[in-house]
């Protein structure tokens, strides 16, 4: 993985002394909270309901089993002894004193993290897939490719205060893992056979109040011109993007009122004069060679024999939790943080040094983050998977749910957060509870995802089954939507029809699920079971009736 | 007021006169682009600084002129930062360009780098703060249009 050399190192230190510096300055007085805000916020710091949280970048989310001991530690020393594994591949820790971040940060930066531009309306982490330099798919790492941006992107002087937030998303599959078309910014590296090494670029996805698909701006752009054409649509936005309410000021929202082809054109006539000009931002291909030496891992060889086991519950996590790897002898585990009737993505800190453990013993002291909030173990021995298994029920880690009914994505919802209308939280705990694995047999593959208000911070619009908590007259309420999905056959969920209570969610979730597989074809996912039946089987089942 | 610049803090010497007020004799007179249009006409020479503001597009302007500032009503509004950038290096502007409204101290690199000149704050202002977060990073992962450091 990519290690910091004394410029990144210089830069991360530096920027722990700034904060420092804010923080001093906000205690004083000196800064006002409407002046410091912003500040705290570009580096991860914000106030929640019951105080500060810290989320904490985990770039492209990859973790060295170094930093996983590190934020193991420090969630004891500044938290209540866990972390919150997020959508974004990063972290948070929920309690952390104002005056104490300064010295979290530093302890951060002592083994190469940072919460840098994890929150504000900059370009924040830039995400990938989690089985990146292990898929058998993909074209190249890609996270060669995300770590150029994360260099390109960190502290860019002329994108600091954009009209909103700003997401990026790489992969280098054709299978996407990455959910690019829910991003402002969506890469996909392909290896043209007449081009060469390149990328596709899509802009304009996002997801909150109102989710859009992201359109496909460039076919092929070559890989030397990476940067400049980020500069490009950056600066298009940054110049156009609406600053009046921000509600309206995604890039999303600029991309559909000018309209796609307006868009693409106005970022073309930019590109073309960045080019123009001396010294574009772009990298020579020698960069390229650096940055992806790091990633270029050899992996040591390997006997061909799977180790037989008849252990309780190892067949079906192996079968369940277990992902290709691109050499045969390999394969990735997924760790599940996602246990039974538990909280989605949390893991205490005896969990996570557990995991560096097996990340050493049995992988390559190597964890990746997922954007469905559990960790993957890549590069292990498949003839070590049953002792692994073990180790994992030790570490209370086995659940068998990947991609599961009760492998639900959650915001923190309304027991964390200010900005939420309803609680997430039990609502997925009330849900996965009732999944076992044999009932999770029967259903297959099913992604449930919770968000506590509009902002969608649980990703509700791409779930199978979407549930959005609202306020309805005082009450905590949730609107059910089904068949969206976030691979390539990237889609928006629909909604079912009128808000119900938390008690009727889980007999709603059945009978979902009742219709579905009453109508489903061999093989046939949720949505497109919903494409294909539509949704009034769907609504006469949840609601008895038909809605107008 | 008074100017923090890279140097540190000199004396403004700017006369921003107000669209409908009478010029100046002489000074460093500085009129909105809406007066400029008007008043070149009938004083020629006399004015040699504009007042710009951020949604103002910076291409075509008179390129002689000894100074343009960029009147930014919050400090979050980031447009500066590409107005800047685009004045000094895709238009070649090569007199002073300054800034005023309530910016941070935290965003005087940023404006720097962006090929800002001239911050405009109180006379009474204490450089200190300003003074630290310019020289906070040694290197930065950016080419500027102004200043070192640069690694990509």
């Amino acid at each position: 993985m990519y290690q910091y050399d004394a410029i990144d190192q210089e830069i991360v230190d530096a920027r722990v002394e700034e904060y420092r510096d804010q923080v001093a300055r906000r205690l004083s007085g000196a800064l006002t909270e409407e002046e410091f805000r912003p500040l705290r916020l570009m580096n991860g710091l914000y106030l929640q309901l019951h105080g500060y949280m810290l989320r904490v970048a985990i770039p492209y989310g990859t973790l060295s089993s170094r930093q996983l001991r590190a934020l193991a530690e420090i969630s004891r020393r500044y938290d209540k002894g866990y972390g919150h594994f997020t959508t974004r591949q990063n972290i948070q820790f929920n309690w952390p004193k104002l005056v104490e971040t300064p010295d979290l940060l530093a302890d951060l930066a002592k083994v190469e993290m940072h919460a840098i531009q994890t929150s504000g309306n900059c370009i924040r982490n830039v995400t990938t897939d989690p089985f990146a330099g292990a898929a058998a798919d993909e074209v190249e790492d890609p996270r060669i490719t995300c770590e150029i941006i994360r260099q390109w992107s960190t502290l860019h002087p002329e994108f600091a205060f954009l009209p909103r937030k700003f997401k990026i998303a790489v992969t280098a599959s054709p299978h996407d893992r990455a959910a690019i078309a829910v991003h402002d910014i969506g890469v996909r590296v392909v290896d043209d056979p007449e081009e060469g090494p390149g990328f596709e670029i899509w802009a304009g996805g996002g997801q909150g109040r109102a989710a859009y698909l992201a359109a496909l701006v460039r076919r092929f752009l070559p890989r030397a011109r990476l940067l400049s054409y980020l500069e490009a649509i950056m600066r298009v936005y940054n110049r156009y993007g609406r600053r009046d309410n921000k509600y309206k000021a995604r890039i999303k929202i600029l991309v559909n009122s000018m309209g796609a082809e307006a868009f693409t054109e106005e970022v073309e006539r930019e590109w073309q004069q960045i080019l123009a000009e001396e010294a574009p931002v772009d990298v020579p291909q020698g960069e390229w060679d650096r940055v992806g030496a790091f990633f270029d891992l050899e992996l040591p060889p390997a006997q061909e024999a799977e180790a037989d086991d008849t252990h309780p519950g190892f067949a079906r996590w192996r079968d369940v939790n277990v992902v290709p790897h691109r050499r045969a002898v390999y394969a990735n585990v997924v760790i599940s943080l996602k246990p039974r009737g538990g909280i989605p993505g949390d893991a205490s800190a005896s969990q996570m040094e557990g995991v560096a453990e097996l990340a050493d013993r049995f992988g390559q002291s190597e964890i990746r983050v997922t954007h469905q909030q559990n960790l993957v173990l890549p590069h292990v021995r498949r003839r070590d998977l049953s002792a692994l298994h073990r180790a994992l029920v030790e570490l209370d880690l086995a659940t068998a749910n990947l991609d599961q009914a009760s492998d639900i994505i959650a915001c923190p919802g309304m027991d964390y957060c200010t900005l939420a209308n309803a609680r997430s939280i039990p609502i997925a705990q009330s849900i996965s509870a009732r999944f076992d694995e044999s009932r999770e047999a029967e259903i297959g593959k099913l992604n449930i995802k919770i968000s506590g208000c509009i902002n969608a911070c649980g990703h509700h619009h791409v779930g199978h089954i979407g549930i959005l908590g609202i306020d309805k007259r005082g009450e905590e309420s949730y609107q059910l939507a089904i068949g969206g999905s976030h691979d390539e056959n990237a889609a928006l969920a629909k909604v079912l029809g009128r808000a119900i209570s938390a008690e009727e969610v889980p007999a709603a979730i059945d009978a979902i699920i009742e219709v579905w597989m009453g109508h489903r074809l061999e093989g046939e996912t949720l949505p497109r079971t919903v494409q294909r039946v539509g949704l009034v089987p769907f609504k006469e089942k949840v609601y008895g009736f038909v809605h107008a | 007021m008074a100017l923090f610049t890279p140097e540190g803090l000199v004396e403004d010497q700017a006369i921003r006169v107000d669209d409908e007020a009478p010029l100046p004799k002489e000074g460093l007179v500085m009129v909105s682009v809406a007066r400029w249009f008007d008043a070149a006409k009938e004083e020629p020479g006399r004015i040699r600084g504009l007042v710009l503001r951020t949604d103002d597009p910076v291409d075509g302007l008179p390129p002689d002129l000894d100074r343009i500032e960029f009147e930014v009503e919050r400090f979050t509004d980031g447009r500066v930062f590409t107005q800047a950038r685009l004045l000094r290096r895709r238009h070649g502007f090569r007199g002073v360009i300054s800034v005023t409204g309530p910016f941070l101290p935290d965003q005087a690199a940023h404006l720097f780098r962006c090929g800002v000149d001239a911050i405009v704050v109180p006379d009474d202002v204490d450089p200190e703060p300003w003074a630290r977060t310019v020289a906070r990073f040694p290197r930065y992962y950016q080419s500027a249009a102004r200043g070192v450091g640069v690694r990509i």
